[in-house]
């Protein structure tokens, strides 16, 4: 097995070296840490900067870079435009992260490089393709989170012991399916494991079993820290950071099941020779339950007044909505629904973004807390609506270009269930941003200015061009996914 | 001179002069004033340009019907193969509402003034909705139509928001939210109508079309598509009656009485004289040529509603005691009077109502301009302009629609149309309602006291807006003497369309 296979194209794993060569260094001034610590603050910011610049640079020519099926089978780690994607994404949160966590309090070098850690696992496993390497990665994420979390809040000595006792336990569990799946399919490379599966009959019962038990390993270290964080009641002020935690932990998960379980499913598929989504009529079924759930999240939509219930709500209503989509299983729709999945939580996570991870003085914690931002700060308030607007699908933003592709596949289609659903929900939706875009707009005697720091308008810019150059240029949003979605019509096939 | 990109022109040219104003310093009001009716001035120039250069003839196929063509391609997707063209043309309706359009403008700005700190925010957005609308009525493709359609709110959303007398109005919201709503009904309809019909390519391949006059030509359907003739089981109807609600709601939804409530005068000129007229134009450009099965069937239905309407109303004008909402209910029955109309369904009476368009537009500007924005400070005891005792009467009759008036053809060839398809009493009773509401209108206006500042005629009018009148005034009395021109442009696009 090639350690790597990508040395013909190294520069794709820059931001990866970048993040190690900064946890050498920190380490080298953790033995002799005399020097100044903003100077140190800055190195940190330095090194985590250079890789999401080298992570970007990369963005730009994802496009040219389609992976031959050979390379896949054989490596350890995938470089694809998904993961190039995903790897700009988390350094951008993992960097806001850093500086919330890093401002309100005093901090150690320790601290810096639990922090890469963080950064550097994640990336690792966005792009594994080895349940080991996985393991690995999981493993070091779970470690350099559990001490940050400790940092913070005040545990006694007992609860620590139990955390790491419970973690070992569960990297335990792991070893067991990892041996049980290597045992089973003597591989454990994700595409040699679908492979063999294909061509080998192999005991369905314990491979389940197997993959179950890896599924909880990995739900619980990932998830672990984050839910703690926000469960516990001391260190309140520490909670909004922690929740950013939370969704990088999230997007693992989905980049994992998106690497893993949907070639499994569709193994499983090949294996019965029945398509997944018919075994239980999913395709009468999934639709009539998706709309009452759209229902019922649209009424708690209409009348919450809490911004991140309005917020996780709004991204569950098209998350449900996508979900509608993938039922109705046609190969070039899929794909397109599958882009819709991924606009819907990329715009969602511009829109936390801008909301709450910026360390603004102001919290919106309510929605009424919403009124006059226009006023308050014009450029905040043109960045709000402006991704609102593409949450709608306004012309010219990339929404319209996705939602405009996908209702004339739809029609083209005519699959009028599945159509009816999407277009209720689209009114629904347009609805409640056009309620948010009034509040935005709207005046009130709150007119307490919001002063944006360097850096916050830095990260904002950087997601306002982001979404720009997407909605003048939507061929690139296709095109970064070409990859994407040519595997996906591959697994499919 | 006649490969000039002259849509192109009227739709960046605005947009121009909204860049330049935006470059102004802020307390320059008279320069931004100057601007911004220099460059309006431009515009009636270039569609005065347009009057004379546009092609009247009659010609059997659909070849001619779009003038002064620019197409060029945005954006393409090539994975979905889909495209957005800025694809422009104007044929005889799309004529008549840029001309709408564009003479509104140069009076929207003279009202402007009254809200001083906001001069030139409001400049600007009046540039960027005139440009946009232009782009609406000169869209030959659907989607750059949807694009501009769109913009068009968000701009009007905007302007709005930055009066100062709209704060939180929840009736204002759901109105928008109602029209966002009917946009997208339009966007389902435009995608529909793509996957119904196909153009052929120069290299002879087959391709889902947004063209307008790709779907006006029933021989480019296909059979599988939902909104095609030949498919049975198609959705025509259903898309048909969803439309026709989208468009009245785009009429009617943005009522005059909220805003004559708000005192934004202002808003109410941009609001019922520019946006009120898109339901208008999606009846006559897309509703008529694209449905012509259901038009015989559910247009005298709609007709009957109107003329039902018609008596509600005009009894509710006639009752009124105050002079806003008298004017209210007097633009609504105009508004109703265009809807039978178009639903009478014959070439005269559609022609007739896309007159009656025009005369609204010219004889309601000149209403909002003596009532709210003529100032009485202005007022001089010496000076007694022959101009200044004509017009208010001119303009009593217009509205009322005496003989030689721009309105009395409209209103004649509406009501011959109803002669002839209903009975002679219903005949009779609008006539009477007309000449009921003829002597409320000079009544109220004296009740009011409005008529003192409307007949008085010691007040003198300024250069500007004697500049401004004077055509609006000329168009009214020639209209009503010789319409022949207009109903030429308007035929050119209906023949085709109707019986």
């Amino acid at each position: 097995m090639k350690a790597i296979n990508l040395l013909e194209s190294f520069n794709y794993l820059i931001p990866e070296c970048i993040l190690l060569l900064g946890i050498l260094v920190m380490s080298s001034l953790l033995i002799k840490s005399h020097r100044s610590s903003t100077l140190i603050k800055y190195l940190f910011f330095i090194i985590m900067g250079a890789s999401f610049i080298f992570s970007l640079l990369n963005l730009g020519t994802a496009t040219n870079y389609i992976i031959t099926e050979n390379k896949i089978k054989d490596g350890i780690l995938i470089i694809d435009n998904i993961h190039t994607i995903i790897r700009s994404l988390l350094l951008i949160i993992i960097l806001i992260f850093g500086i919330n966590y890093l401002s309100k309090s005093e901090f150690k070098i320790i601290h810096l490089i639990y922090l890469i850690g963080v950064a550097l696992s994640s990336l690792i496993l966005i792009s594994s393709l080895n349940l080991f390497i996985s393991l690995l990665a999981i493993e070091i994420f779970y470690l350099s989170s559990l001490f940050l979390y400790f940092e913070k809040f005040e545990r006694n000595d007992a609860s620590k012991q139990k955390f790491l006792l419970l973690g070992f336990f569960v990297t335990a569990i792991f070893f067991i399916s990892l041996v049980l799946i290597y045992g089973l399919t003597f591989s454990i490379n994700y595409f040699k494991i679908q492979d063999i599966f294909r061509h080998n009959s192999i005991n369905l019962f314990t491979f389940a079993v197997s993959v179950i038990l890896f599924l909880f390993g990995f739900i619980y270290k990932v998830f672990l820290v984050p839910v703690r964080s926000l469960r516990t009641s001391n260190g309140e002020k520490y909670k909004n950071e922690f929740s950013i935690l939370l969704l990088i932990s999230a997007i693992l998960f989905f980049i994992f099941l998106f690497r893993f379980l949907i070639p499994f499913f569709s193994m499983l598929t090949e294996e019965s020779n029945i398509q997944l989504f018919d075994i239980f009529n999913w395709k009468k079924i999934l639709p009539i339950i998706s709309s009452i759930t759209i229902v019922i999240s649209s009424i708690f939509l209409i009348t919450t007044e809490k911004t991140k219930t309005f917020f996780f709500l709004s991204l569950l209503l098209n998350l449900i909505n996508s979900i509608i989509l993938f039922s109705y299983f046609n190969i070039s729709f899929f794909v397109l629904s599958f882009n819709y999945f991924l606009f819907t939580i990329c715009v969602h996570l511009f829109f936390y973004i801008a909301l709450f991870l910026c360390p603004f003085e102001i919290k919106f914690t309510e929605l009424k807390d919403l009124r006059n931002v226009f006023h308050r700060s014009k450029i905040y308030g043109i960045i709000l609506v402006f991704i609102i607007l593409s949450l709608i699908g306004f012309p010219f933003t990339l929404g319209f270009w996705i939602k405009v592709s996908l209702l004339k596949e739809l029609f083209a289609s005519v699959n009028f269930i599945v159509l009816i659903t999407t277009i209720a929900n689209f009114i629904i939706t347009t609805f409640i941003y056009f309620k948010l875009i009034n509040l935005i707009t709207s005046k009130s005697d709150n007119n307490q200015n919001i002063k944006l720091s360097m850096i916050n308008i830095l990260i904002l810019a950087v997601l306002l061009i982001g979404i720009i150059i997407f909605s003048i240029e939507p061929d690139l949003w296709f095109d970064l996914f070409y990859v994407v979605n040519s595997s996906i019509e591959h697994l499919f096939l | 001179m006649n490969n000039l990109p002259i849509i192109s022109l009227l739709i960046f040219l605005p947009i121009a002069a909204a860049v330049i104003v935006f470059c102004l310093p802020k307390n320059t009001n008279r320069t931004i004033k100057t601007v911004a009716l220099s460059f309006s001035l431009l515009s009636f120039s270039a569609i005065v340009w347009i009057l004379f250069h546009f092609d009247t003839k009659f010609y059997p196929n659909l070849s001619h019907l779009f003038q002064f063509i620019e197409k060029y391609t945005l954006i393409h997707i090539a994975k979905n193969n889909l495209i957005l063209n800025y694809s422009v043309g104007i044929d005889g309706i799309s004529y008549i509402f840029i001309f709408i359009t564009i003479l509104t403008i140069p009076f929207v700005f003279l009202t402007i003034n009254k809200d001083k700190e906001r001069i030139k925010s409001n400049t600007i957005f009046i540039f960027l909705l005139s440009s946009t609308l232009i782009g609406v009525f000169a869209s030959s493709d659907m989607l750059c139509f949807y694009v501009f359609f769109e913009l068009t709110y968000l701009i009007l959303y905007l302007l709005i928001k930055n009066q100062n007398s709209f704060i939180d109005n929840k009736k204002y919201s759901f109105a928008f939210f109602l029209h966002l709503f009917s946009s997208f009904i339009f966007l389902i309809f435009i995608l529909g109508l793509n996957q119904s019909a196909t153009d052929i390519l120069k290299d002879g391949s087959l391709n889902n079309s947004f063209s307008i006059s790709t779907f006006y030509q029933i021989s480019s359907y296909n059979p599988s598509g939902i909104l095609s003739p030949f498919n049975q089981n198609n959705f025509r109807e259903i898309s048909f009656i969803f439309l026709i609600i989208a468009s009245l709601i785009k009429i009617f939804v943005l009522p005059l009485k909220y805003f004559l409530e708000q005192k934004n005068y202002f808003i109410v000129i941009v609001s019922q004289l520019l946006i009120a007229k898109l339901g208008f134009f999606i009846i006559l450009k897309f509703i008529i040529p694209v449905f012509p099965e259901f038009i015989p069937y559910y247009f005298p239905m709609i007709a009957n509603i109107g003329i039902i309407l018609f008596f509600i109303i005009s009894i509710k004008a006639l009752l009124s005691d105050s002079i806003n909402k008298f004017i209210s209910t007097i633009s609504q029955l105009y508004f109703i009077i265009i809807v039978i109309g178009i639903c009478l369904n014959s070439v005269e009476s559609i022609s007739a109502a896309a007159l009656q368009i025009l005369n609204h537009n010219i004889i309601f500007l000149i209403l909002f301009f003596f009532l709210y924005f003529y100032e009485k400070e202005r007022i001089s005891d010496k000076s007694i302009s022959l101009y200044i005792r004509i017009i208010p009467i001119i303009l009593i009759f217009a509205i009322v629609g005496l003989p030689g008036f721009s309105s009395f053809i409209s209103q004649f060839l509406i009501i011959k149309a109803i002669y002839l398809k209903y009975h002679l009493l219903v005949f009779i009773v609008i006539l009477v309602l007309f000449l009921l509401i003829f002597f409320r209108t000079i009544n109220i206006i004296k009740k009011e006291n409005q008529i003192l500042r409307v007949f008085d005629y010691s007040q003198k009018i300024i250069k500007l807006e004697y500049l401004i009148l004077l055509p609006l005034v000329i168009l009214i009395i020639f209209l009503g003497i010789y319409p022949n021109y207009i109903f030429k442009i308007i035929y050119s696009f209906l023949h085709h369309f109707t019986q």
